[in-house]
């Protein structure tokens, strides 16, 4: 994983990603490393209702929820996108500063696919998480309802 | 003489049965001239009659003593007077050979002069007999301890025979009246021992101020009730004297006459030996009662008292004040009020005895009429009504009409303000006793200390939490600030190397390992800032609540956790960081100290009550006094107004139950 090849996108198309922080520095941090990995970060959310409105526009496969969003609650954004009315329902991951020992059973109760604390933030990561939820194809590509 | 004679003869006299007193007479006029006719014949008969003669006078100086015993000094003197004229006139001195040898006049004169004395004496001795005996019969009783009623009822009578009255009536003062509590005529059954005067105006009133004594020869025209009685009766005239009791003047022993020279002089004295008695056991009967009345208060006292330290809930101190000063001043209901911002009282606690009528708790009625809870609002003082007539408000107008007569109140002073007040109302016709006030106050005191003692420890325990409260907001804002900025700072710190380390190349030499020996450091640092975060605030607890802060803790401990917590929702913020502290405390101790191999940890909600339950299977022998950590859990879980119990046996593990109440 710590390859370069381990970044590289098997199918030449990376995931579209949408990030929801309202650090805007970890944000940017964060887009840098996975676009240098070889994902799209399509958009960067700092709210709720940004991230509600970046996710119906640009239509991302994956979704990173912070999980402390200033005064709101990522968890209820995960519930937000999980919701069978959602027009666009992405795999949703959870990502927090925490360790994910501190935070295992919000995780376990939120429909979000998966965890990953943002210092272990990848690529190879996100792909796991994304196969695991049963969503994505070999190629990368996902294989969601809306596909 | 005969004036100065009845003054100590007449009443003894009308003691007597009067067959007696008529065969006595009988005797009186009889004896003499059968002893003179016995003289004639002695004269006619025998020549040496002259000693027989002697005899015969003496035999009439005992007939005198025998007619003063039975009849009293009028028939004996009648004899003396009688046989002296008769021998005089009608037996002249027997002369025998120019001697005479009978009673000459000087004889006579002597016998006379010892028949007068004889009768006097007799009748004095009989006198002074009858009265004390009289005394005794009373002072007998008085030692015996008789109910009073049977006492007053007999000692009217003996004073009444005694003193020869015809009629005897005993008063006391009761708040500026008079009121009869026994009466005794000679005619049974026609004077009656009830009744109520005024004292304030009239013949009555001059035993207030001192002692005196008063004689009334003609009390028609007189104080009016006494002159109604003396129409009724047919009274001529009266005397009285005060009973002095404790010190004061307790009441009145009137006497009165239908005859019309009146009663004897020595009335009055002997009348005041009647009340000097029955003032002595009423004294003796009031400081037994006054003394067993403090006794059954202080017990009362006592009891509410320590309800009070105890820390009872004011509602079980107000429950028993009102029973106890219900009890203690014989009433038939006693409630308590609480005075409302909005100009209402509000009944808190009541009492009744019969119910004949109540007055229900929770019961509210505005301010305003005639009532002891509106005169107490007003004035912050005790307050009396000695008759419901014209009273008004709802609760007292119920009361007035199931048949209440008085009542007496005092307000409830807390900490120098007005919060409430007790009542007390009666069914008696008497006013309640002069002490009524201020046998409620030392309740009133007591209730105010309670009241007082709940609000400063309410206040106590608001301050307590809201202490806690802010310290806890101030950690839960130190660790979000650690989370927001050093945390968060670090992260991406961490990303950026690992973003360098992917753009390594192998020309790079010892680069690669040099990032990733970086990235291993802020990654160990990033760890100890989340193991302080964490210990200044489990983010886990204002984040998703204490289901999965308990969670997270289990995970975390090193002993095995059986966890029994039911779906449990948000809880209040202060409710859930005290029930994780507990917790968590409960944990770290096991884990430490007890060798335990597994802990239990039971969580549930059950009349608003959060429950927790840790129990662990370890050595136990925690000091129950608790240590230092769990003193601070003790803290915290009273600020809540909670309980906290920790039990711990040596040998049979330890277990720690807490209860905190969910609404404040």
């Amino acid at each position: 994983m710590r390859g370069a090849g381990g970044y590289c996108n098997a199918g030449g198309v990376g995931f579209g990603l949408v990030v929801v922080d309202d650090n805007r520095s970890f944000a940017d941090c964060a887009r840098v490393h996975l676009e240098r990995q070889g994902e799209r970060v399509l958009g960067v959310a700092g709210t709720s209702a940004e991230a509600m409105q970046l996710v119906a526009e640009l239509r991302p496969d994956v979704v990173l929820v912070d999980m402390a969003l200033g005064d709101e609650c990522g968890l209820d954004l995960a519930r937000l996108l999980a919701q069978p009315g959602c027009a666009h329902a992405p795999v949703v991951i959870l990502i927090s500063a925490y360790s994910p020992l501190d935070v295992v059973e919000l995780i376990a109760a939120s429909p979000a696919a998966g965890f990953l604390p943002k210092s272990d933030l990848s690529s190879d990561a996100i792909r796991q998480i994304v196969a695991t939820s049963g969503r994505a194809t070999a190629g990368g590509h996902l294989a969601g309802k809306n596909h | 003489m005969v004036s100065v004679l009845d003054g100590f003869t007449s009443a003894w006299v009308r003691q007597r049965p009067p067959a007696l007193r008529l065969a006595a007479w009988i005797v009186a006029f009889l004896g003499p001239a059968l002893l003179v006719l016995a003289t004639r014949l002695l004269h006619w008969t025998l020549v040496q009659g002259g000693l027989l003669d002697v005899a015969l006078v003496f035999a009439t100086l005992v007939l005198v003593i025998a007619i003063a015993v039975a009849g009293g000094i009028r028939p004996a003197l009648t004899t003396v007077v009688l046989y002296v004229l008769a021998r005089f006139f009608l037996a002249p001195p027997l002369v025998y050979q120019g001697v005479g040898i009978g009673p000459n006049s000087a004889t006579l004169a002597c016998f006379a002069t010892a028949g007068v004395a004889v009768s006097l004496l007799i009748a004095k001795l009989a006198d002074f007999g009858a009265e004390q005996a009289a005394l005794r019969r009373v002072a007998t009783l008085v030692a015996h301890s008789v109910p009073a009623g049977q006492l007053f009822a007999v000692a009217t009578e003996e004073a009444g025979r005694l003193v020869g009255a015809d009629y005897v009536r005993m008063s006391r003062y009761e708040s500026g009246e008079l009121a009869a509590v026994a009466a005794w005529s000679r005619t049974a059954g026609q004077f009656p021992a009830s009744g109520r005067w005024s004292a304030v105006l009239g013949f009555a009133r001059s035993f207030t101020p001192a002692r005196r004594r008063v004689r009334v020869a003609d009390i028609s025209g007189t104080y009016r009730p006494l002159a109604e009685d003396a129409r009724a009766y047919g009274i001529r005239s009266a005397a009285s004297v005060p009973i002095m009791a404790t010190g004061r003047t307790w009441g009145v022993l009137l006497t009165g006459s239908t005859l019309k020279r009146g009663l004897p002089r020595r009335t009055e004295g002997r009348l005041a030996s009647f009340a000097d008695l029955l003032g002595t056991a009423i004294s003796n009967a009031e400081s037994r009662a006054s003394l067993s009345r403090l006794a059954e208060e202080q017990m009362a006292l006592r009891r509410v008292a320590t309800l009070v330290a105890g820390g009872a809930p004011p509602e079980a101190v107000f429950t028993a004040v009102t029973e106890e000063a219900g009890q203690l001043l014989r009433v038939e209901i006693t409630s308590m009020v609480r005075y409302e911002s909005d100009g209402t009282s509000i009944v808190v606690a009541s009492w009744g005895r019969g119910a004949k009528a109540s007055v229900p708790v929770g019961d509210r009625e505005p301010l305003g009429g005639k009532n002891l809870v509106t005169i107490i609002s007003e004035t912050s003082s005790p307050a009396r009504l000695d008759h419901y007539d014209g009273v008004s408000g709802a609760r007292v107008e119920r009361l007035a009409q199931a048949g209440f007569h008085s009542a007496v109140g005092a307000p409830i002073m807390v900490q120098g303000r007005l919060w409430g007040a007790v009542v007390a109302a009666s069914v008696d016709q008497r006013a309640l006793s002069a002490d009524a006030e201020a046998r409620i106050r030392s309740f009133t005191d007591l209730v105010a200390t309670a009241v007082s003692n709940a609000e400063n420890l309410a206040e106590l325990t608001a301050s307590r939490a809201r202490v806690l409260a802010a310290a806890d907001e101030a950690r839960r804002q130190i660790e979000r600030d650690l989370h927001d900025g050093a945390q968060q700072r670090l992260v991406s710190l961490t990303l950026a190397v690992r973003a360098a380390q992917a753009a390594v190349t192998p020309t790079s030499g010892l680069l690669g390992d040099e990032l990733a020996s970086v990235a291993d450091g802020l990654a160990s640092v990033l760890d100890d800032l989340r193991e302080l975060a964490r210990g200044i605030h489990p983010s886990v607890l204002s984040d998703g609540g204490l289901g999965p802060a308990l969670k997270t803790l289990a995970r975390r401990c090193s002993v095995p956790i059986k966890l029994d917590v039911q779906a449990i929702e948000r809880l209040p913020e202060p409710v859930e960081v005290a029930a994780y502290y507990v917790i968590s405390e409960a944990l770290t101790n096991a884990a430490k100290h007890s060798n335990a191999s597994v802990v239990e940890i039971g969580a549930e909600i059950a009349s608003n009550h959060l429950h927790l339950h840790v129990l662990d299977d370890g050595k136990g022998g925690a000091d129950p006094a608790l240590g230092s950590g769990l003193t601070g859990l003790k803290d915290r879980v009273e600020a809540l107004g909670g309980t906290i119990a920790v039990s711990s046996p040596a040998g049979a593990g330890t277990s720690l139950d807490a209860d905190l109440p969910l609404a404040a």
